[in-house]
C-alpha cells in the first residue's frame, strides 16, 4: 500500500516506527513480515470456518453448552407476563456504552464517558468524518438531556 | 341530646365525604363549534389525553378532573381552539390530574402536550404534533404529518403520513407506515421502523438498537448513525442502492455477499462499499462500536 493511500492511523504508526528506527531503537530483527503474514492468514479465513486446534474442541463445546443454558434462562427472564418477549428482538452490544441511559445525572456521566471514548478514537484518526458526526450526535443528546433536566427543576 | 349530636356529626361527615368524592373525580363535558381545518391546542400536564378525529365541525371534550386541577380552559373558534388544564402554579407534586377524551374535526392540525400524561391521537387527517415528558405518545391514522416525542416514554406511530418524526431519549421509538420521509432518534431507547417504502430516512441513536425494515426510494438518501447501538437494515433483495458502511469497532454482516474490509492494519475498524441494482438510493450506515447487519427481506 502506498503512503498516499494509507489510513491516517497507519501513517501515524509508520511514522512512529520510522522515528524509533532512526533513533536507533529498531528491533533485533524485522518482526513485521511474520505478523503481517499471520494477520493475512486470519483475515482470509471465513469467520465460521475457522477451526480451533483439535485439543481445544471439548472446551469450546463446554462453553457453547453453558452459553446455550445461560441464553435460554435469559430468554425466559425476558418474557413478559403474557408470554411475549419483553423487549425487541435485537439487543444492544454488551459494552459499557450499551448500558441503559436514563434521562438524568447518571446518563450525563455515561454520555461524558462515551464522548471521551469517541474523542480518543478521533485523536487517533482526526480526519474520520464519521467519528466527528458521532461526536456531534452525543453532544446533541447531551443537550437534550440537559434541557429536560432544566425543565424538570 | 347526645344521640342527636352524634347523628348530626355523622351526617355532616357523610356529606363532606360525598362532596369530596365529587371533587376528586369531577366529570366534565364541553362542546364548541370549530372549523374543519383549524388548529387545536391541547395541554394537560398529568393524567391522559386521548384525541379522536371525527366528521363534525365541533370540538367535544369529555373527561374527569382530579383533585389537583385548578381550572379547565375550553375555547373553540374558527381558526383556533384551546383546551388547557390549569394546575396551581406553586404546586410541586401533582398526582391527581385530568383524564380527557377530545373529539376534533378530522382535518384539524392538532398540537398536544403532556408532562406526566399519556397522549393518544387517532383518526386525525391534518398535521399532528404530540409530546410528553414521561408518558407514552401514540399516534395512529392517516395524518398529513406526524411529530411525536417523549423523554422517557415509548413513542409509537402507525400512520400513512408522508412525513414522520419520532424521538425519545430513553423510551422506545416504534414507527410503522406506508411511504414516508422518516426521522427517528433516541439516546438509549430502541428504534424499530417498518415501512412499505422509505422516501428518505435519518436515524440517530447513542446506545439504542436500530432495526429498519422496508424498501428504499431510488432517489432517496438514507442515513444511520449510532455510537454503540447495533443497526439492522432489512431491504428487498432487488433493491437499487449504493451502500457505504463503516464501523470503528463493530462488526459488519452483509447478506448480499460483499465482504467488509479492515480500514487499518492496527485498528479494528471495518468498512464496506457496494452497489446493488442500478445503485440509485444512497445508504450510509455508521457506528462506533455497534454491529451492523444488512439483510434481505
Amino acid at each position: 500500500m502506498s503512503q498516499k493511500h494509507q489510513n491516517p492511523l497507519d501513517r501515524q504508526v509508520s511514522q512512529v516506527a520510522h522515528t524509533l528506527r532512526d533513533q536507533g531503537v529498531a528491533p533485533g530483527r524485522d518482526l513485521w513480515p511474520e505478523i503481517d503474514a499471520a494477520l493475512d492468514k486470519v483475515e482470509q479465513q471465513p469467520l465460521l470456518t475457522r477451526r480451533p486446534p483439535q485439543g481445544r474442541m471439548w472446551r469450546l463445546v463446554a462453553v457453547a453448552a453453558t452459553l446455550a443454558v445461560a441464553l435460554g434462562l435469559g430468554y425466559v427472564g425476558m418474557q413478559g407476563p403474557d408470554g411475549q418477549p419483553a423487549d425487541l428482538a435485537f439487543n444492544p452490544g454488551a459494552s459499557f456504552l450499551a448500558a441503559e441511559i436514563d434521562p438524568g445525572a447518571s446518563s450525563l456521566e455515561k454520555l461524558d464517558h462515551t464522548l471521551g471514548e469517541l474523542n480518543q478514537a478521533l485523536s487517533l484518526d482526526p480526519e474520520n468524518r464519521n467519528l466527528s458526526r458521532l461526536v456531534l450526535l452525543v453532544h446533541r443528546s447531551r443537550a437534550d438531556i440537559l434541557r429536560h433536566n432544566t425543565l424538570n427543576l | 341530646m347526645k344521640r342527636k349530636m352524634t347523628l348530626s356529626i355523622l351526617c355532616a361527615l357523610g356529606l363532606l365525604l360525598m362532596l369530596g368524592t365529587a371533587v376528586a373525580g369531577e366529570k366534565v363535558e364541553r362542546t364548541g363549534k370549530a372549523s374543519a381545518q383549524g388548529v387545536v391546542y391541547i395541554e394537560n400536564m398529568v393524567g391522559s389525553i386521548e384525541v379522536i378525529g371525527w366528521g363534525k365541525n365541533e370540538v367535544k371534550l369529555e373527561g374527569t378532573l382530579g383533585d389537583d386541577v385548578e381550572e379547565l380552559e375550553f375555547k373553540t373558534g374558527n381558526k383556533k381552539s384551546v383546551i388547557e388544564v390549569i394546575y396551581p402554579r406553586k404546586m410541586r407534586n401533582i398526582t391527581d390530574g385530568a383524564e380527557l377524551v377530545i373529539h376534533v374535526p378530522e382535518g384539524s392540525r392538532v398540537s398536544v402536550e403532556g408532562v406526566s400524561a399519556w397522549v393518544t391521537v387517532t383518526k386525525v387527517k391534518g398535521q399532528v404534533e404530540a409530546s410528553s415528558i414521561s408518558g407514552d405518545v401514540t399516534v395512529t391514522g392517516d395524518c398529513e404529518s406526524v411529530e411525536a416525542e417523549s423523554i422517557s416514554g415509548t413513542v409509537e406511530v402507525d400512520s400513512g403520513a408522508r412525513q414522520i418524526m419520532a424521538e425519545s431519549i430513553s423510551g422506545k421509538v416504534l414507527v410503522k407506515g406506508e411511504e414516508a420521509e422518516v426521522e427517528a432518534a433516541s439516546v438509549s431507547g430502541a428504534i424499530q421502523l417498518e415501512f412499505h417504502k422509505f422516501l428518505e430516512l435519518s436515524v440517530e441513536s447513542v446506545s439504542g438498537t436500530v432495526v429498519a425494515l422496508g424498501d428504499l426510494h431510488p432517489k432517496g438518501e438514507f442515513s444511520f448513525d449510532t455510537v454503540s447501538g447495533s443497526i439492522t437494515l432489512m431491504v428487498p433483495g432487488d433493491v437499487s442502492a449504493t451502500f457505504e458502511v463503516t464501523t470503528f469497532n463493530g462488526g459488519i454482516d452483509n447478506e448480499f455477499g460483499q465482504k467488509a474490509r479492515k480500514t487499518s492494519r492496527y485498528a479494528p475498524g471495518r468498512e464496506l462499499e457496494f452497489s446493488m441494482g442500478g445503485g440509485d438510493a444512497e445508504v450510509e450506515i455508521n457506528s462506533f462500536s455497534g454491529d451492523i447487519r444488512i439483510k434481505k427481506k
